[in-house]
């Protein structure tokens, strides 16, 4: 079975449709990308897929482990596995990361029939996350991404994805605005955490990341429809041929 | 002593001017039953009582406040006059229950006050710095020598003025660095009556010292109380001084109290004022600059549901140049209850290089919550720096999809987002026991509020 399974998804905001119908299945062990243009709907399919309010699908299905994705709300679908890396992270004045991140952990848990992590466990685990994606201690007192850099939002993006563990990662251009270095750390982080019972869907516009995160298919949306699928080499040919050629 | 003959003179007067004006509502006339008695019983000096009747006359005149009055333009102050409020009576405080009301692990100064009257068998002081004592005491020795006792243009105020017993001296002594805490616990005593209390206190902050105080409030028996307090507080040059009051007060008290603070040179004066709770709570809240170089702080939090009423007025007075000052409240309504702030900020013509900082943030949890925020900026110096800003709305939709994209719950993405809203103004008390107390108390009044 599909880890993830959307057939003919259609949604749309503000009474505009966005998404025309998206086809799209993802197994275990796959790293799938999605590339396209400015405006394609890419950041959409993010947003539904995480279930952020504003966004009405009118059409399709989406399964997450055969469950219906779209009737839970966000709390949920993280619960139940899915991770949304943000394009923007938000910046939460006042929320602790350790806070934030120990109540995600524990809530996750819960959700599972799990014991609450204790303090001991759950310290030497940030340890080990912190130290996969090179962020210093000192950085998980502060405030959730207030006065962070972009790259250090970046990371700590991948880091609260190392943390929660999930069967699904949808990584939101999660490249943009990273200088070449913060690029690698952030794509060593998350090829750390690449195994044969998760997945990961990679969103970007460049080709860059898709050097440091290979993956196993690419895809290309356009006006709302995937209008290409293929292996890594895809990746290359649109990087040199630039959207045009899709366009025609 | 006093002859009857002048206090019967006095208080004749006194009746005269209630007979000629038409008492209008049943709350002052309830008080003009009683002031006769109330002054007559008093061993207070005859200056003092020439004064207190004179503020009975005003009261009289001015009457119980209405929503036409600017002071009071969203308080409904009409459910007063349902009241039946005797004078305060004989306390039945017992030791057991003052334990209750101080700081766990907290070695403080503890002053007692039972109705607004000072308990010394309950309190205790442990640091040299500090002296207390009455009205009387204060003439005989000299200290009361810079109070001025002058009417105000509040109706309240001036009630306080009529009807305090005593008035309680505080005292920090030059150069003292006081090391524990003041705590200033004031109990309100409903056990034997509807009860109306009048605390009065006069703070002085001498030269170049250093103390925190923290008032708190505790209501108890089963009648209604109701409080007017007015508090004055003169801080010397190069003092540095801090006053948390905290105000968590279940519905059968109506709580109303003013502060002036006058602070001289180079002092510097932190404020918090914290408001979990209340049916009725009005602070006044007013410095004057009398020195140059002087710092001013307030800081402001209020939670207010069901149909609490808390309304914080403000007033800066930037009278002299090169003084500081900054304010921020921040509050929460649900339900249906309201909230004011009214800030004021009067830079005077001769308060050149004056900096002047003010902001009012406000979450509503429901659609019939209010909130009234007024800045109020007067500026008549060209050199300063002055800004103001009031925000109120719901919680930020982006950040709640943050954190429940992570797993959490709505509730507790919610409630994430309010502790830290208050965190910000809880964090500035500086003592740990206190700031730990008010977090746990905030945080499990939210915890409660959205089950």
């Amino acid at each position: 079975m599909a880890l993830l399974s959307i057939k003919n998804l259609k949604a749309k905001i503000n009474e505009t449709e966005i998404l025309h119908g998206i086809n799209l299945e993802i197994n275990p062990g796959e790293t799938h990308a999605i590339m396209g243009p400015n405006g394609s709907g890419k950041s959409t399919l993010a947003s539904v897929l995480a279930g952020k309010p504003g966004y009405e699908v009118t059409d399709g299905e989406v399964l997450f482990n055969g469950k219906n994705l779209l009737e839970m709300p966000p709390e949920v679908r993280a619960r139940e596995g899915m991770f949304l890396a943000f394009q923007y992270p938000v910046e939460i004045p006042g929320v602790s990361n350790t806070n934030l991140i120990k109540s995600a952990v524990n809530e996750i848990r819960k959700y599972r029939n799990l014991e609450p992590l204790d303090a001991f466990d759950f310290i030497s685990m940030i340890k080990e996350k912190a130290a996969m994606v090179e962020i210093e201690q000192s950085f998980l007192n502060r405030s959730v991404n207030e006065g962070f850099s972009g790259g250090e939002k970046k990371r700590n993006e991948v880091f609260q994805m190392a943390m929660l563990d999930p069967v699904l990662a949808v990584l939101d251009e999660t490249d943009s605005g990273l200088d070449i270095d913060a690029l690698r750390i952030v794509a060593n982080g998350v090829n750390k955490l690449r195994r044969n019972d998760n997945a990961f869907l990679v969103i970007t516009h460049y080709q860059r990341l898709l050097n440091y995160i290979v993956p196993d298919y690419v895809h290309v949306l356009y006006k709302g429809r995937i209008v290409k699928s293929g292996g890594k080499e895809l990746a290359l040919e649109l990087e040199e041929k630039g959207y045009d050629w899709i366009k025609d | 002593m006093h002859s009857n003959s002048k206090r019967k003179a006095m208080t004749g007067l006194k009746t005269n001017a209630g007979v000629e004006m038409e008492i209008k509502s049943k709350f002052i006339e309830n008080f003009a039953n009683k002031f006769d008695t109330h002054l007559e019983a008093s061993n207070l000096p005859d200056e003092i009582a020439r004064f207190k009747a004179k503020a009975f006359e005003r009261v009289l005149a001015e009457q119980l406040p209405t929503p036409k009055m600017e002071a009071w333009k969203y308080a409904n102050l009409a459910f007063l006059n349902k009241y039946n409020f005797e004078l305060a009576a004989l306390p039945t405080l017992d030791c057991k229950t003052v334990d209750k009301f101080t700081f766990q692990g907290l070695k403080a100064n503890v002053l007692v006050f039972n109705n607004g009257k000072f308990c010394k068998e309950f309190s205790i002081i442990i640091d040299d710095g500090l002296e207390i004592g009455t009205l009387t005491q204060a003439l005989n020795n000299g200290f009361a020598g810079n109070i001025k006792f002058e009417l105000s243009d509040d109706v309240f105020t001036n009630l306080n003025s009529a009807f305090f017993e005593d008035i309680t001296f505080i005292r920090i002594k030059k150069h003292a660095v006081v090391e524990h805490p003041v705590h200033l616990l004031q109990i309100f005593d409903g056990n034997l009556s509807q009860t109306s209390i009048f605390p009065r206190t006069y703070i002085s902050i001498e030269e170049n010292s250093q103390s925190k105080f923290i008032e708190t409030y505790q209501k108890i028996g089963e009648f209604d109380t109701f409080s007017a307090s007015f508090t004055e507080i003169r801080i010397a040059p190069s003092a540095r001084f801090d006053f948390i009051r905290t105000q968590i007060l279940p519905d059968n008290h109506i709580l109303i109290g003013r502060t002036n603070v006058e602070q001289d040179r180079n002092s510097v004066f932190n404020d918090i004022t914290f408001t979990l709770d209340g049916k009725f709570v009005r602070n006044n809240l007013n410095t004057k600059f009398v020195g140059e170089y002087a710092e001013t702080h307030y800081y402001g939090f209020y939670f207010a549901d069901k149909s609490n009423y808390i309304d914080n007025h403000t007033f800066m007075d930037h009278s002299l140049p090169n003084c500081f000052s900054n304010e921020i409240y921040k509050g929460i309504i649900g339900d249906s209850a309201t909230a004011v702030f009214n800030g004021k900020i009067l830079v005077r013509p001769d308060a050149q290089k004056t900096n002047a900082y003010q902001s009012n943030k406000n979450i509503l949890l429901s659609d019939n919550a209010t909130i009234n925020a007024k800045p109020e900026l007067e500026i008549y110096a060209d050199d300063v720096k002055c800004s103001h800003g009031a925000t109120s709305g719901t919680l930020d939709e982006e950040q709640l999809f943050y954190l429940r994209a992570r797993g959490i719950s709505y509730e507790n993405a919610r409630n994430l987002l309010l502790a830290a809203f208050g965190e910000e103004i809880i964090e500035k008390i500086e003592i740990p026991q206190v700031q730990t107390m008010l977090s746990e108390l905030f945080e499990s009044k939210l915890a409660g509020k959205l089950q």
